[in-house]
């Protein structure tokens, strides 16, 4: 996760945003920019300037090399904003590319026109390309079968252990990168072409091609540009003042005056913000569609997770077996292996270790069928050769199946499943021939730490609701255990969409992680939709993030990072504007100085000269934006410590700092400006 | 307080009489004009500074920022932007048309040529232009008086500066707060920023400082701090 996060700045990185520093002068592209466009044209005016002095010999807009100081230090400041955006696409770009490197590395039997086979890397395939996969291989791309049926492990995608049958023509032909091929073999044809993958259209958003400014950076560019006109009207009207108080001012002055006014500062570091929020998210491996979703997870105030993997440890442990009365316990034990044998999840696996090697040992599925778990039917389980069907899964699951052909729900194992469920555990209701004969009780691990993340997100003001398919006393246990605010028990797919609904129209804004086809509607509904990468691809589709870890706390991250991203702006918009203070009082007693002395008075920081003070809020602000670029791209430090005393933090640091830092700034460099004077 | 900055019209003693800096302070009520209890405008501005320090404070939090549980976004951002920009455009052109007119065309063919104005040339010359303007962009119209200003120029420029500095400051507001009004109530929670407290007060303040008072700085210079200045030895 942390790869590359040694520099900064490394070397390659750099040189491309040198080279891209200048390609940014293009004026079309940085009309996108209104501050920095401004500059640009206050850049080459001084530029018309410097030569007008040079080859007419004019002396009234002051010296050539003047003149021409202030040209170059307009153009560095450009260029030093330029190389801000210019060193977070780099660093982006580095970070995806190498992300689609490591997914490319699966290696594909590609079969030529004459029948032969060649074994080349993923990335290579194209769409129409046939490769073949055999037992253990791993499909390396999505594609439709068109020869052949094998068995899949589509765990790595779905989650479910169950292996799925898929087959040439039909609905079930369709494999999915990443799954392997448990038996036999397959030719598959490649259906779509590399490009146009997550991670493609995230590279492309780093880029700037189809980067879109959020809605919150518009608005900050309003404001920045309504800034810009304020300082625009007060340099343009001082043209007349000074006319009227006989004051020549020369036009380096002017736009000097101007340029160091206007929210250069955060203007020029605006994009970079914009780009390393996406570029931190996807250092914490996680890759977003857009900038805004980023944006918007600053602002979540609900967060459901999955109780499974997020809050407690994933694997649930079979404790004990508990049969109905009247069941021989030897025989309901060996059912539960039974059904369990062939069951790949953990929780399968662990009821085969509890019943015993002494058990499980004679066990045979010869002509057994497997049916695996559905969310519609929410069971599991075998169906033997002799006519027997064992199905396991949760009580109302159960006990509708044995209810519908008229059994009745044994009053024991009712008692025992509410007595394990109060005590934190799951129950796992066994039928046989939709006939309860006994529960399996499964017990939760609560995360280490879980909890105090749990505090921090209530401190962030964000509220946390755990989902789960447990029945609501189990749910409750666990809740309370760990900490959450509200929890969503025997959770459907339709009641998490129903509860985000809920939420949504209270004026709030959810997030939610997911990972299966059954999530795609509830992630494409939340405001903030993250899908595992080992998610379905309709999932995928939907949510507008993808974590490549399928690491469920991984939304906690989210959050963090996208109230970094708006604080970085606002920061360094406060910094920028508490700048103007010092700068008014650099600039305009060295514009007056001359023909009205009196205004010497409020030369506060005794800088050297008329000129010399000019250069020095010149360079000031110039440098200023290289300094601020770490900080641009680390992002301000989250604190959980509430908004209010954020605000003073903050304040005290960028507002108070912004006001200060510029009058000892501007003197330093006047002291060293002086000296050429 | 004086009357600039409640805007109530009441003059205790002739503007053109006073010391620099109080001139200088009159004018600088009505440049900051966002006064909460003046009479007119002065909430309206306040309002407008406000819904710009709820979104920078927003920010600094790290939350889209809302006021009164509405979250402010581009749209009432552009309208603030603009009604924050009126003022001193309004109050610094009107300025730099009459300054332009004393110094490059003293003696035109008008009613009253630029050059009859002025009584005082000079540092107070200029703050009697500034203050009329001023006042009629933020204030009742009032003079700093020793100009003369009874002639076409004057009259048609301020009255222009009093009807948009007057009118535009109430629609706009309006505008932000039917928008804001429309939009659905984000509940309140441990993660938003509270308005009434002390820290976002400052910040307005500063903000108002900042946008407000010294985009006159360089024209506050040129007319009372000169004038105050060439008088203190």
């Amino acid at each position: 996760m942390e790869s590359s996060s040694s520099s900064l700045f490394p070397r390659e990185q750099v040189r491309e945003a040198l080279v891209q520093s200048f390609v940014k002068l293009d004026p079309r592209i940085m009309l996108r920019n209104p501050v920095m466009f401004t500059v640009e044209i206050g850049t080459v005016v001084m530029l018309l300037v410097t030569l007008y002095s040079l080859i007419g010999g004019d002396a009234s807009q002051g010296s050539t090399g003047y003149n021409a100081v202030i040209f170059l230090l307009l153009l560095i400041t450009l260029l030093f904003a330029n190389f801000a955006e210019a060193i977070a696409e780099a660093r982006g770009k580095a970070q995806a590319s190498s992300l689609r490197k490591m997914r490319e590395d699966t290696p594909a039997r590609l079969r030529m026109p004459d029948g032969s086979t060649k074994t080349i890397r993923g990335s290579e395939l194209r769409k129409g390309d046939v490769f073949i996969c055999e037992t253990g291989d791993t499909i390396p791309t999505d594609g439709e079968i068109i020869e052949g049926l094998a068995s899949i492990d589509e765990s790595a995608i779905t989650g479910e252990s169950a292996p799925v049958i898929r087959e040439a023509g039909g609905d079930r032909s369709s494999v999915t990168g990443g799954t392997r091929v448990l038996s036999d073999r397959v030719v598959v044809m490649v259906t779509g072409d590399p490009g146009s993958s997550f991670l493609d259209r995230m590279i492309a958003l780093v880029e700037g091609a189809s980067r879109q400014k959020t809605p919150n950076e518009i608005a900050l560019t309003i404001l920045l540009a309504g800034f810009t006109l304020v300082f625009l009207i007060v340099c343009v009207t001082l043209k007349p003042f000074a006319d009227y108080a006989n004051t020549p001012i020369t036009i380096a002055a002017f736009i000097s005056l101007f340029v160091c006014l206007i929210p250069t500062t955060i203007g020029g570091l605006l994009s970079a913000i914009g780009i390393s929020g996406m570029d931190r998210a996807l250092r914490a491996n996680v890759i977003t569609k857009s900038g805004r979703a980023v944006e918007t997870a600053g602002d979540v105030d609900v967060l459901l997770l999955d109780k499974t993997g997020t809050i407690t440890i994933g694997n649930r442990k079979a404790t004990a077996f508990h049969p109905a009365p009247g069941v021989d316990r030897a025989t309901f034990i060996r059912s539960c292996a039974l059904s369990s044998l062939s069951d790949e999840t953990p929780e399968g696996k662990s009821i085969v270790e509890l019943a015993g090697a002494d058990i499980t040992r004679g066990l045979s599925l010869q002509g057994a069928a497997l049916i695996a778990f559905t969310a519609q039917t929410r069971t599991s389980g075998v169906d033997l050769g002799a006519g027997i069907r064992i199905r396991k899964g949760a009580q109302d699951a159960l006990r509708k199946l044995s209810e519908q052909v008229g059994n009745t729900f044994p009053q024991e194992v009712d008692a025992e499943v509410k007595r394990i469920a109060q005590n934190g555990g799951t129950p796992l209701v066994v039928a046989e021939n939709e006939k309860v004969i006994g529960c399996i009780e499964l017990q939760d691990i609560i995360k280490p730490g879980i909890s105090e993340r749990f505090e921090r997100l209530r401190k962030m003001g964000v509220k946390t609701v755990m989902v789960t398919g447990d029945n609501p006393l189990t749910a409750k246990f666990i809740a309370e255990k760990a900490g959450v605010d509200d929890f969503i028990a025997e959770a459907t797919p339709e009641d998490k969409m129903a509860y985000i609904k809920k939420e949504q129209q209270q004026g709030r804004l959810v997030a939610m992680m997911g990972d299966g086809t059954n999530d795609a509607p509830a992630l494409a509904q939340a405001d903030v939709g993250v899908a595992m990468n080992s998610g379905t691809q309709a999932a995928k589709e939907a949510g507008n993030m993808v974590d490549l870890d399928n690491d469920p706390t991984k939304l906690i991250e989210v959050v963090e990072i996208g109230k970094q991203l708006l604080m970085t702006r606002g920061t360094l918009t406060t910094f920028s504007i508490a700048n103007d203070v010092a700068k008014y009082f650099a600039i305009v007693p060295a514009l007056f100085m001359a023909s009205i002395p009196a205004l010497g008075a409020l030369n506060i920081m005794r800088l050297h000269s008329a000129e010399s003070a000019i250069l020095s809020a010149v360079i000031f602000n110039a440098i200023i934006i290289p300094l601020l670029i770490p900080l641009a791209l680390k992002g301000v430090t989250y604190r959980p410590i509430g908004a209010s005393a954020i605000l003073r933090r903050n304040l005290l640091i960028y507002g108070l700092g912004g006001v200060i830092v510029p009058f000892i700034g501007i003197k330093l460099i006047d002291l060293g400006v002086a000296l050429f004077f | 307080m004086s009357t600039t900055s409640t805007s109530n019209g009441s003059v205790n003693a002739m503007h053109d009489s006073m010391t620099p800096l109080t001139g200088g302070i009159l004018m600088l009520d009505m440049f900051i004009n966002a006064f909460y209890g003046g009479v007119g405008v002065g909430f309206l501005n306040y309002y407008v500074f406000l819904i710009i320090a709820v979104f920078i404070a927003g920010l600094m939090v790290g939350r889209t920022p809302e006021f009164l549980g509405r979250k402010v976004e581009a749209r009432e951002m552009k309208i603030a932007t603009m009604i924050a920009l009126l003022h001193p455009f309004l109050i610094l052109v009107g300025t730099a048309i009459a300054g332009y007119a004393v110094a490059h065309t003293p003696t035109a063919a008008w009613d009253a040529a630029p050059q009859s104005w002025l009584n005082n040339p000079g540092a107070h010359g200029f703050s009697e232009m500034l203050y009329e303007n001023a006042s009629a962009g933020a204030n009742n119209g009032s003079g700093f008086e020793g100009l003369g200003d009874n002639n076409f120029f004057w009259n048609f420029m301020t009255g222009l500066i009093l009807i948009l500095g007057r009118f535009l400051p109430i629609i706009g507001p309006l505008a932000i707060a039917g928008l804001l009004a429309a939009k659905k109530v984000v509940p309140e929670g441990g993660g938003t920023l509270r308005a009434d407290t002390f820290t976002f007060g400052g910040l307005t303040f500063a903000l108002i400082i900042i946008l407000a008072a010294l985009s006159f700085f360089p024209a506050l210079a040129i007319g009372p701090l000169a004038e105050y200045f060439a008088l203190v030895p």
